[in-house]
């Protein structure tokens, strides 16, 4: 910055101000000029090029079928911008097509070229912008269109610009003056405020000054007075460099004449004079205003802070004094010891010289590695746990360490370890000091070892030394020598006889001869037996030397004693053990043998061996092992020896060769044992030939045993198979045998109601006969179904509690016609409550058949008693006759199949002579048991008894009864049946008289009646009163359309009361309001009840057998149905798909598709879903078909007996429900 | 009748009785054709004009839309179909060589029926067929084919687009009538260059 006086810093910034603006200003209008024009060329070169592109695509027509005028149309579009000077389209040949100028036509200029692979090019000239374009239709140049726009937008645009730069300017210069005056104004007014005082500066705790350049005070605040101590006057008084202390005098001097010179702001320290003659220390702060020729300063006393300074920096003096004494206390330390340090990881931070010269170690292999690289293996891991443990508590730990250097060598270190815990409690680091005690613990342990060894030797070495004079018969002996002999001290003398004293007498003998041997050979050398001065015997081992004198006499005898008891005892225990494994080995029951591992030649044998193979204890030591086995079974053997080499134990079963050539089997099991110096294997043979024998045997035992179970198995299995064919069978012949009879019946009955035409009085009476003898034949085949299921055990019972009383009216209801056409009364002795546990159906089978044989051998005019009693756990029903009875020896056989009592010959027909035979059989199956009792001429009674059941279980109905062959519930009917329900008997007889001409008619007081009487009935419509007591009405209309059965039904409102909406609503058919009119009433059931089998849809029969269609056929169009009749069920489902069918009625027996997969078939089909279906059949069904049939279908018939005036019935009744539900479905 | 699809179908020994009809009224025709083609000769147009005239019809393919559901919107090729005496002569192949319409390619095809038309989708009907073209364009009642012919009056008789001289340049009428009625759609671009464009007469027409 340049210093100049002569302005002020305000006049300075001003002018700086307004020149920085002007220039800003130049800039960015420039700028924004330059890059305005740029975007507006960019903006001028994309309007014209979308104008191009938009001639292009509208000329493209026009060029490729060649119409100029077109062209020239399309082109004159352009005078709407008026920049635009001229535009020319050329062919794609290049040719000049079709132009536009918007002066007047001038001239056409070249086609422009445009650089290849670009569809348009544009130029700036001085005083236009030239555009060419391709024209590209469907991918494909067409032409080229060429415009040209003139610059007069952009030339106008640059001239405004330079206007408006040029206002802007002029105006922002005034601004930038004006402010300037205005701001120079207010600093001078601020200043001389500063000046003269004010009160910020009075209240100020630092010191305010205003100094002139002349060296006195101008103004000051109180604050000088407080600190220094002199009042203001006395300050202004005298030049302020006076109150300076006269150290600092010079420094401040300059500082002010920097100041005066206009630097801007310092900072500076000084003291100043007190008025008691002390100094404070002042930190200043000043700036000067030259053009005022005054400094302003603040001072701030700093007096503390000086002094604390101070005492901080004598302090640190001291402690750096103290670091000094510190660094020689571990110079020296490390001049005497191994010095280390580590963090709390152990990981060695510091390492001295020589540390690093004990462990071989550089420093830098040192630091940074752990104080384990260091560790011997020496010390246990306990010994470093307990140190870490002590260190880690902030303990000093101390011991001898060992440790390895680098090159492996050991050495000792005595340690110190001084942990330093940080200000958390925890280890921060530690100083590790050793000294080396390598030398000492070398001492010591040499010492040591010698210690051991006098110790050794003081133990165990106890060698006597003795030195005999042969002459005097004096030795010389050591103290050892006595003490082997048991004395605590020399002997004062000992010689030849006192030994000999010592040697226990058998010994004698021996140790004179070695003494006499050793006079010859020069060498002494003997153990013998003593016993010592304690008496106790000891083992001595001597030996000696002889001297000689010139003569070569012995003189002298020279030598050691030892005392050798303990390894001659542990030699006798090892003899004796020895002995001992001897005899276990010799004496082993099983053959035993040690064989040499190398040539495998027997090196012992036991008794049991030589016993078991023949040969002797001799000739086997002979042999190898190779020599007991058979000889294909030697490489065997050798893969064996040599793979179980490094093993000691192995195992096995052998074959093995007696000395006779017998093989037997051996089990092995041998070890491994050194045997007088070689290695061996001892081997214990145990003979299993017996055992495996044994085992052969019974593996062929089980191998028969399974073989017959597997026979056992397979014979079970064709006896299940056998079981199941005869079922198989049972349920095909039922089938086979009632199909044709069927037709027999149903064609006969058909002849005999005259439906074909009618017939002559013998015509008839044959019919009659094939009839009855039919009927015969079917009883006889259901009895005989019977019986086989029964004895196929196929009979399924569904046994329950009932009571006997609920369960006889139905079989009476079928007997007493029979009885009654006999004159024969029935009575029955039957009280409440008698309850059996048996199959319903199966019980009224049973009576039915004694009943009927009891009406069958009665005369007429006799009597039939009916009873029943309890005994115990068993009710017992009797059915006693009047009848002709049974001789004694016909009674027995009475209950056998197809047996009849002889001599009948009126009655021999009637029976199938099966009933009894089967009735036993379902008494016995059920539990019970059934007797006879008769006398000929007077009468019978059979009594059977069944389990007692429980009174109170509830009247559960059977499922289906199959003696009943239908389980339709419509009563038969020529006319549709209306129920009539009112509660007024007289309206209810009036409705009744209306309708009874065409309908049948049942009448009902009330609701709950007509609920009942609709689902037992089935009617064919129902008018319904609403005011009844009870159930009115609409609630019964409501429980009629819930409740299935009749939810179809027409339901019409007769009623006084008009609430027609809410009975529609509810689904009647109809409402009308009485008093009505017959007529009215009459139209509106013929209308919503519809009469029977008036559905034109044909009745779909299914059925293999010819003969069963044609009986349907004949039977259903008898009662006026169209029928189609198909024979199978492929070909029923065809029928199904193409034609409407009101019902079908099928077989479930087929060829093929049988009935249950075609109701399936028909089932899954949506439209097919509430077709009725009928089903026919004379198999016998299990109670799951039952169900099934049940879900999926509306009715059932097993083709026995008497079917087709039921049949008809239901046809019709599932025939008109289907209509019914057709046509509330319409409404 | 059935349409046939196939492209060239192949005729055997055996031809049917009713293509040796058309054979019979060929040679006739022909032969007609012969005694008067003395003065109509003079009416002939120029080569070059015929070579304008194939770069149209190819021009046209590209200006028209066809019924995406059309037979022939999904093959391959283009078929400019030539129905009767080719009056192009060696011109319209090379025009049309190489040059595709969307992405088909387009060809050439000359037939001597109108029920060979199955797979074309431009059909040039020679002035040559000038006497039959009433039963020509009944025989394509509907079919999406653009029908292109230089027969006088044949934008005023059912067809679709008709060549006219104007000024010494190859110019076309067009009938929008009959091309709506075949499901065609044609560009407004082609109809600013058509010389006639007759339509339904339509509310401010």
């Amino acid at each position: 910055m340049p210093r100049n006086q002569q302005y002020s810093i305000s006049r300075k910034l001003t002018l700086m101000n307004v020149l920085v603006s002007a220039v800003a200003l130049l800039l960015a209008s420039g700028g924004f000029c330059a890059y305005d024009l740029y975007s507006f060329r960019m903006a001028l070169v994309r309007n014209v090029s979308i104008q191009a592109q938009i001639i292009g695509d509208n000329t493209v027509s026009a060029l490729l079928f060649n119409d100029p005028h077109s062209a020239e149309k399309t082109l004159s579009a352009l005078r709407a911008n008026p920049n635009l000077v001229y535009a020319q389209i050329y062919t794609r040949d290049g040719q000049p097509f079709a132009g536009y100028w918007r002066d007047r036509a001038g001239e056409t200029m070249a086609l422009p070229i445009i650089p290849t692979g670009q569809i348009q090019s544009n130029w700036f000239k001085d005083t236009h912008l030239g555009m060419a374009r391709s024209v590209i239709f469907q991918g494909k140049p067409t032409g080229t269109v060429y415009i040209r726009s003139d610059l007069e937008a952009m030339n106008d645009r640059l001239r405004s610009y330079a206007l408006i730069v040029v206002a802007v300017l002029f105006v922002s210069l005034l601004v930038a003056l004006v402010v300037g005056l205005v701001i120079n104004g207010f600093m001078g007014s601020l200043y001389s405020k500063l000046e003269t005082g004010n009160r910020f500066m009075d209240l100020s705790v630092d010191m305010f000054c205003v100094a002139g350049f002349d060296g006195f005070f101008k103004n000051l605040n109180p604050s000088w007075h407080r600190i220094l101590g002199f009042t203001t006057e006395e300050l202004l008084q005298k030049p302020y460099v006076e109150f300076i202390h006269p150290d600092d005098r010079q420094a401040t001097v300059a500082e002010i004449g920097r100041l005066k010179n206009g630097e801007a702001d310092l900072y500076f320290e000084n003291r100043y004079l007190r008025k008691d003659g002390s100094y404070k220390w002042l930190l200043w702060n000043a700036v000067s205003v030259p053009e005022r020729r005054v400094i302003y300063a603040v001072a701030h006393d700093i007096t503390e802070r000086k002094r604390a300074e101070e005492a901080l920096k004598e302090s640190l003096a001291t402690s750096r004094a103290a670091l000094k004494e510190l660094d020689d206390q571990k110079f020296a330390l490390d001049q005497h010891a191994i010095v280390a340090v580590a963090d709390a990881q152990g990981t060695i931070t510091y390492a001295n010289d020589k540390f690093c010269a004990i462990s071989q170690y550089s420093k830098d292999e040192l630091i940074g590695q752990d104080h384990r690289i260091l560790s011997s293996g020496h010390h246990p891991k306990e010994f470093f746990q307990q140190m870490y443990h002590t260190i880690a508590k902030g303990k000093v730990w101390r011991g001898e360490v060992k440790n390895r250097a680098k090159d492996g060598s050991i050495y000792w270190l005595d340690t110190t370890i001084v942990p330093f815990v940080g200000a958390d409690g925890k280890l921060r680091q530690y100083v590790t000091i050793r000294t080396d005690i390598t030398e000492r613990k070398h001492l010591e342990e040499t010492q040591r070892e010698s210690e051991q060894r006098l110790t050794l030797a003081s133990t165990s070495g106890e060698v006597g030394v003795w030195d005999l004079d042969l002459i005097a018969d004096q030795a010389w002996r050591s103290l050892q020598h006595d003490r082997i002999f048991g004395y605590e001290c020399l002997l004062p003398n000992w010689g030849n006889e006192v030994f000999f004293r010592h040697v226990v007498p058998e010994d004698r003998e021996l140790v004179k001869q070695r003494f006499e041997e050793a006079f010859r050979t020069g060498h002494l050398e003997f153990e013998c037996r003593i016993i010592r001065a304690d008496q106790a015997m000891r083992w001595i081992s001597a030996k000696g030397e002889v001297f000689r004198n010139q003569q070569g006499q012995p003189i002298r005898m020279t030598g050691v004693v030892t005392d050798v008891t303990q390894r001659k005892r542990a030699e006798e225990l090892l003899q004796q053990s020895e002995e001992r494994h001897r005899k276990l080995f010799d004496n082993n029951p099983h053959p035993t043998w040690v064989f040499d591992r190398e040539t495998l030649r027997f090196l012992a044998v036991n008794a049991a061996a030589v016993r078991k193979y023949g040969y002797s204890s001799d000739e086997f030591l002979a042999m190898t092992i190779k020599d007991i086995r058979p000889p294909e079974n030697v490489p065997g053997l050798l893969e064996s020896v040599s793979a179980n080499r490094d093993e000691n134990e192995s195992a096995g079963i052998w074959r093995h060769r007696r000395k006779n050539g017998a093989v037997i089997d051996v089990e092995i099991t041998s070890y491994v044992l050194n045997f007088a110096g070689r290695k061996a294997e001892v081997v214990v043979a145990v003979d299993v030939t017996q055992r495996k024998q044994d085992e052969a045997e019974k593996r062929k035992f089980m191998d028969r045993l399974a073989a017959s179970n597997q026979e056992l198995d397979l014979r079970n299995r064709e006896v299940e198979r056998a079981t199941q064919l005869k079922s198989k069978f049972l349920a095909s012949m039922s089938h086979e045998l009632r199909t044709p009879l069927n037709a027999i019946v149903g064609f006969s009955d058909l002849l005999a109601d005259e439906t074909p035409g009618a017939l002559n009085a013998k015509q008839k009476r044959f019919v009659n006969h094939i009839k009855q003898g039919s009927a015969h034949l079917l009883q006889l085949i259901n009895d005989i179904l019977d019986l086989s299921k029964i004895e196929a055990g196929q009979l399924e019972l569904r046994c329950e509690d009932f009571q006997v009383k609920d369960a006889l009216p139905e079989v009476l209801s079928t007997i007493r016609p029979l009885a009654m056409a006999k004159n024969i009364q029935v009575h029955h002795k039957l009280e409440a409550g008698r309850a059996v546990y048996a199959d319903r159906v199966r019980f009224k089978q049973i009576l039915y058949n004694l009943l009927s044989n009891a009406v069958k051998f009665t005369p007429k005019g006799g009597r039939i008693d009916i009873d029943c009693v309890e005994k115990g756990n068993e009710v017992c029903i009797s059915v006693t006759d009047t009848g002709i009875g049974i001789r004694a020896e016909d009674q027995a056989v009475v209950f056998e199949e197809f047996r009849q009592v002889e001599g009948n010959t009126n009655t021999a027909n009637e029976g199938t002579g099966l009933g009894l035979a089967i009735t036993k059989r379902l008494v016995e199956q059920q539990g019970g048991k059934i007797s006879l009792e008769s006398e000929p001429g007077k009468g019978s009674r059979f009594t059977f008894t069944l389990p007692i059941g429980s009174r109170t279980s509830s009247n559960i109905l059977p499922v289906i009864e199959t003696v009943n062959p239908s389980i339709t519930l419509s009563v038969s009917r020529e006319k549709p049946l209306i129920i009539v329900v009112d509660d007024e008997v007289a309206s209810r007889e009036l409705l009744a008289s209306y309708l009874e001409s065409e309908y049948q008619i049942v009448m009902a007081e009330s609701g709950a009646e007509a609920l009942q009487k609709a689902q037992q009935l089935r009617p064919d419509g129902i008018t319904l009163d609403l005011l009844m007591p009870g159930r009115n009405g609409f609630e019964t209309l409501v429980a009629l359309k819930q409740t299935p059965e009749t939810a179809n039904l027409p339901i019409i409102i007769v009623s006084v009361e008009d609430q027609q909406q809410v009975g529609y609503a509810l689904g009647a058919a109809d409402y009308l309001i009485k008093p009505i009119p017959k007529p009215k009433l009459l139209e509106s059931v013929r209308k919503h009840v519809l009469p029977h089998a008036d559905d034109d849809a044909a009745l779909l029969l299914v059925d293999d057998d010819p003969r069963t269609l044609e009986l349907l056929e004949a039977t259903l169009r008898s009662a006026g149905y169209e029928t189609q009749s198909v024979r199978s069920g492929a070909r029923a489902l065809e029928v199904l798909s193409s034609k409407l069918v009101s019902a079908v009625l099928l077989d479930l027996l087929m060829p093929g598709m049988d009935g249950f997969e075609l109701i399936r078939h028909i089932r899954e089909q949506e439209t097919l879903q509430t077709l009725p279906v009928l089903v026919m059949t004379g198999k016998d069904l299990s109670s799951e078909e039952i169900a099934t049939l049940r879900q999926t279908t509306q009715g059932l018939y097993i083709k026995s007996g008497v079917w087709q005036q039921q049949l008809i019935v239901e046809v019709g009744r599932v025939v008109r429900g289907r209509t019914r539900a057709k046509s509330a479905g319409q409404l | 009748m059935k349409r046939k699809n196939h492209k060239a179908p192949f005729q055997g020994h055996g031809r049917s009785s009713r293509e040796r009809a058309v054979c019979l009224q060929r040679t006739i025709t022909a032969i007609v054709w012969l005694l008067f083609a003395g003065s109509s000769a003079l009416g002939q147009q120029k080569p070059s004009e015929y070579k304008v005239e194939a770069a149209y019809l190819y021009n046209f393919g590209r200006f028209v839309e066809w019924p995406a559901k059309s037979a022939t919107a999904q093959t391959d090729s283009f078929t400019i179909c030539v129905l009767g005496e080719d009056p192009f002569g060696p011109a319209l192949d090379p025009t049309l060589a190489g040059e595709m319409i969307g992405n088909q390619k387009v060809a050439a095809r000359r037939i001597s029926s109108p029920h060979e038309s199955g797979d074309c989708q431009i059909l040039f009907i020679s002035s040559s067929e000038a006497k039959r073209l009433n039963k020509i364009i009944e025989a394509l009642d509907k079919s999406a084919i653009l029908t292109v012919s230089d027969i006088p009056r044949f934008s005023q008789r059912r067809g679709m687009i008709e060549f006219v001289l104007e000024e010494n340049r190859i110019r076309f009428e067009v009938n929008l009538i009959a091309t709506q009625r075949a499901g065609l759609t044609l560009s407004s671009e082609l109809l600013k260059v058509a010389t006639v464009v007759r339509k339904n007469p339509q509310p401010g027409d």
